[in-house]
């Protein structure tokens, strides 16, 4: 019974709840997208259809699924947008607390990667060094196996705006895969991000 | 002088009250309780009209009840002799218990006239009734659920408030035990029991459950008043058969139902009542037309402001914007059995343990023994009244969900009792010893609800009651910041319920209502990542020239269906989006257009678990060739299954792809920048963000990426101003 005035009272309601079912598309906000003319951007990920065109070197030409062997001198590409390498300030306002600006920028370099059991342990720990542009980022010692997150604020003048920025890893050693192939580590995504 | 403003407003909308139910009685029933319970239904529905007419003003309210009490001279119909029949006969036992009753309740009157500090009371009970005083009337809040509720009380809080502020709203909550107990009182009497009603008072009036709720703005002891009152009224029908005593019953039913939805049991009750014993049309047609009137305008007006007439309830009947059904079931969900294991928990829960929102009294365990009671005719009608008003207990299995039946219960328990010498004054003594609020602080968990003694200095606002609030309502301070930081108009999102009854911006709460879960997303997938949009579910055919498209959900289960962005393709370029287009989405089709807005931030949400038959379509209106469909959304909505239609302007739709291929997207720069514009876009001036929010740190640390500045700080929170 109850269900019966229910359904009585929810056809009744439909002409006022459900009027406007069909919208236009609205206002289109700013895109917070690169320009789609660019062969890449600012961070990759190895499942990326598109990952090989972030690719300089030193990879396996086929990603496995989300993610991608390296080999002994893996270098990727990446285009680093003007707009966020600049200060946005904050309009003051009367009465209100102020704080100095923290200084931009505040692009983080950022990497997941694995070193498998099976290389690992031909290689024991890996020293792994990171170059931005060229210069010497940062050189980190992995000597444990399995799964990590990189993450590292990037010098702003270091980085190239609105052109193209390269960063090279290079593992210390690599372990002997099928074929001859040296391995270094697996990468699934890197990039810069906020 | 506030103090005096507080008692103004408090007895003078029970004085009104009083003349109201004097005026729908006359002589038919001179006892106050019963006056002043009955008279505030109809209080409460006048003040609702004058709310809905934007007249609700101090004076509107000080012309009814002045008008109310000349009119009526409630006191005319004081009838001496009857309270004076219905006192308990002067024994030792009969004084000991009285006095008992005095001291707790000089306790909650303390606790009344203090500073207002109840969870509910300081955030929606009385921010609702503020903001309606404000507004000199009712206002369309769709940003908080609790608005939908019905409002019964708040509308004899708003005539309190607009003299007494805060605290004469609790007090008129606490006239309403009063009533119950001394009712219950006259009950007994009554049956010539006057023992066992003054046990039974005792039992409901010392719980520890109702003496916080009824000392405080809530409205449970208020609806345990008008359902006893009810009860009473039908009583003396069933004996008297008065005409002039069915509308009044109609009225405290419907008053049940305006009082809170859960009164609704109490139309049923009445209606049923009358039928069964008269079996006649007419006196039903009475009961049921004023219960009617009560109960329609909150029908109505969640209807036309919230399109469900049972709102927030309902949802899956009445579909609506403002409360989606996937936390319509999560919040059923857990009201239901809050923590507990399993429904046995909750005798020693609602009784001893207080972790259902706090705690009845340990004596309460043993209610089973009323069921001694049901040997009388008069035991079963109180445990069949017992049973009716409690029939809405297991939807919300708090302590104070027990508040309505209870007065039954303890009737039928001292009915019990009392065939022992000594038990019933035993039970009640041991009662009074359990309910000290020192000794049950010792029984429950810290944070759970229960009263405190109230310093005299404080109840009198003596003391600054900033230390007060201090003590007892830890995040005053943040509603004090607010309106001292942030200009008239504002409004605030947080995540957590602040005591918006202390100030006059608008506060988002994250869960009480869809906009606001919804703004609460965009932030949180910012700061921390949730939902952030990091899938891409990229659907390529062969190319094609379409009229429309149409992603379709096949699959059924637990996750809920969400897309940032909508991208349609052809030849690599990314179609524009054109004024001529139509967007759809079943179900929850009120935010489609957030999947087409190019940007990632904001979203479309099915608003329930997902189902076959979900979809999300595009009209071009003009056919449009196209190969490639990509949607932007969370990538752990694992359970989703996609497929993709096409018509090409026939009216058939073919299948253009299954599945998707999945990859992961990359985080996007300026994302909180781009959040907490639209944020602003969507009307929100500040967000308030606590350190144990695990968001907190992100913005503190990212002011600039967001583009926020923090205006001020207080109890653990901080307050940011969107850009």
């Amino acid at each position: 019974m109850l269900r019966l005035v229910f359904i009585v009272l929810a056809l009744t309601a439909a002409g006022c709840g459900n009027r406007a079912n069909w919208y236009p598309p609205p206002e289109q906000r700013p895109s917070l997208s690169l320009p789609s003319s660019l062969p890449f951007g600012y961070f990759v990920t190895m499942s990326d259809p598109n990952a090989n065109a972030y690719i300089v070197g030193g990879f396996r030409d086929q990603s496995e699924g989300a993610w991608r062997w390296t080999h002994e001198h893996p270098v990727l590409q990446f285009y680093v947008p003007y707009r966020a390498l600049i200060e946005q300030p904050m309009p003051a306002a009367p009465g209100t607390i102020r704080y100095e600006p923290i200084r931009m920028p505040r692009l983080r370099f950022l990497m997941d990667l694995t070193f498998p059991d099976q290389t690992f342990a031909q290689t024991g720990p890996v020293e792994l060094t990171i170059r931005l542009n060229g210069k010497e980022f940062e050189r980190v010692r992995y000597t444990k196996p399995g799964s990590q997150e990189y993450t590292k604020e990037a010098p702003w003048e270091w980085l190239r705006p609105d052109a193209v920025n390269t960063v090279a890893l290079e593992p210390d050693k690599t372990a002997a895969g099928p074929g001859g192939e040296r391995l270094g580590f697996v990468l699934t995504r890197a990039g810069f991000v906020e | 002088m506030q103090v005096a403003a507080i008692l103004f407003g408090a007895l003078f909308t029970v004085a009104t009250a009083t003349a109201l139910g004097t005026l729908l009685l006359g002589k038919a029933c001179g006892d106050w309780p019963i006056r002043f319970t009955a008279g505030a239904g109809a209080l409460s529905f006048l003040v609702l009209l004058l709310a809905a007419s934007h007249l609700a003003y101090p004076a509107a309210f000080a012309i009814l009840g002045v008008a109310a009490i000349i009119t009526c001279r409630p006191w005319r119909y004081w009838r001496g002799e009857n309270a004076g029949r219905y006192l308990p006969q002067s024994s030792f036992s009969n004084i000991l218990v009285f006095l008992i009753l005095i001291v707790y309740f000089y306790i909650y009157f303390l606790k009344s006239v203090a500073p207002e500090v109840s969870p509910d009371g300081s955030t929606y009970h009385l921010g609702l009734t503020a903001l309606y005083l404000r507004e000199h009337g009712l206002y369309p809040v769709t940003w908080n659920l609790y608005a939908s509720l019905s409002q019964g009380m708040e509308m004899l809080f708003l005539f309190a408030f607009a003299f007494g502020k805060h605290s004469a709203a609790a007090l008129v909550h606490l006239a309403f035990l009063v009533a119950l107990v001394w009712q219950m009182g006259i009950w007994g009497a009554r049956h010539g029991m006057a023992w066992v009603g003054l046990c039974g008072a005792a039992l409901v009036g010392l719980s520890p459950m109702v003496g916080v709720d009824a000392s405080s703005a809530y409205n449970d002891v208020a609806l345990a008043a008008a359902a006893f009152t009810l009860f009473c009224l039908l009583e003396r029908w069933a004996e008297e058969r008065g005409a002039r005593l069915l509308p009044t019953i109609g009225i405290l039913a419907g008053f049940g139902f305006a009082l809170k939805y859960t009164g609704w049991v109490g139309v049923a009750y009445a209606i049923g009542f009358v039928a069964w014993k008269s079996k006649r049309v007419r006196p039903v047609a009475i009961v049921a037309a004023l219960a009617f009137l009560l109960v329609a305008p909150w029908l109505v007006k969640n209807w036309m402001w919230m399109h469900n007439p049972l709102a927030p309830f309902f949802n899956r009947y009445f579909p609506n914007p403002y409360v989606t059904i996937d936390f319509e079931e999560d919040y059923k969900s857990y009201f239901r059995l809050y923590d507990l294991a399993s429904r046995w928990q909750i005798p020693l829960a609602a009784t001893v343990k207080g972790t259902l929102g706090g705690v009845l009294g340990p004596v309460f365990l043993l209610a089973p023994l009323g069921f001694a009671a049901l040997r009388k005719p008069l035991g079963r009608q109180l445990w069949l009244a017992a049973l009716v008003f409690g029939a809405n207990y297991f939807s919300n299995i708090g302590a104070r969900f027990l508040i309505p039946p209870l007065p039954f219960v303890a009737l039928a328990m001292a009915m019990a009792l009392t065939t022992l010498p000594g038990m019933a004054l035993a039970v009640v003594l041991l009662h009074a010893v359990l309910c000290w609020p020192a000794v049950v602080a010792k029984m429950v968990p810290t944070g759970s609800w229960r009263l405190t003694l109230t310093p005299w200095k404080d109840a009198l606002h003596l003391r600054d009651p900033g230390r007060y609030y201090k003590n007892h309502l830890i995040l005053y301070p943040v509603s004090e910041l607010i309106e001292k930081v942030t200009p008239p108009e504002s409004t605030v999102l947080t995540f957590k319920t602040i005591p918006e009854a202390y100030t006059s911006r608008r506060i988002l709460v994250d869960y009480e209502s869809a906009a606001n879960q919804t703004a609460a997303r965009i932030f949180q997938s910012a700061a921390i990542g949730t939902d952030a949009p990091n899938g891409r579910f990229t659907f390529t055919f062969p190319p094609s020239r379409l009229r429309a498209i149409r992603v379709r959900q096949t699959a059924n289960g637990t996750d809920i269906w969400s897309i940032n962005e909508l991208r349609i393709f052809s030849s690599g370029r990314e179609l524009p989006r054109e004024a001529g287009w139509r967007l759809t989405a079943k179900p929850y089709p009120w935010s489609i257009q957030d999947a087409f807005d190019n940007s990632p931030v904001t979203f479309w949400r099915s608003g329930e678990a997902i189902h076959s038959g979900m979809f999300v379509q595009v009209d071009f209106g003009a056919q449009r060739g196209t190969d490639r469909v990509v949607l932007e959304a969370p990538s752990d909505q694992y359970g989703v299954r996609l497929e993709l239609d096409g018509e090409t302007g026939d009216g058939a739709w073919q299948r253009l792809a299954i599945q998707p291929v999945a990859s992961d997207g990359a985080p996007y720069l300026g994302f909180r920048r781009a959040a907490a514009e639209e944020l602003k876009r969507r009307g929100i001036d500040y967000v308030l963000c606590f350190q144990d929010e695990a968001w907190s740190e992100d913005v503190r640390r990212n002011r600039d990426l967001w583009g926020v500045e923090e205006v001020g700080a207080a109890a653990g929170g901080r307050l940011y101003r969107l850009p």
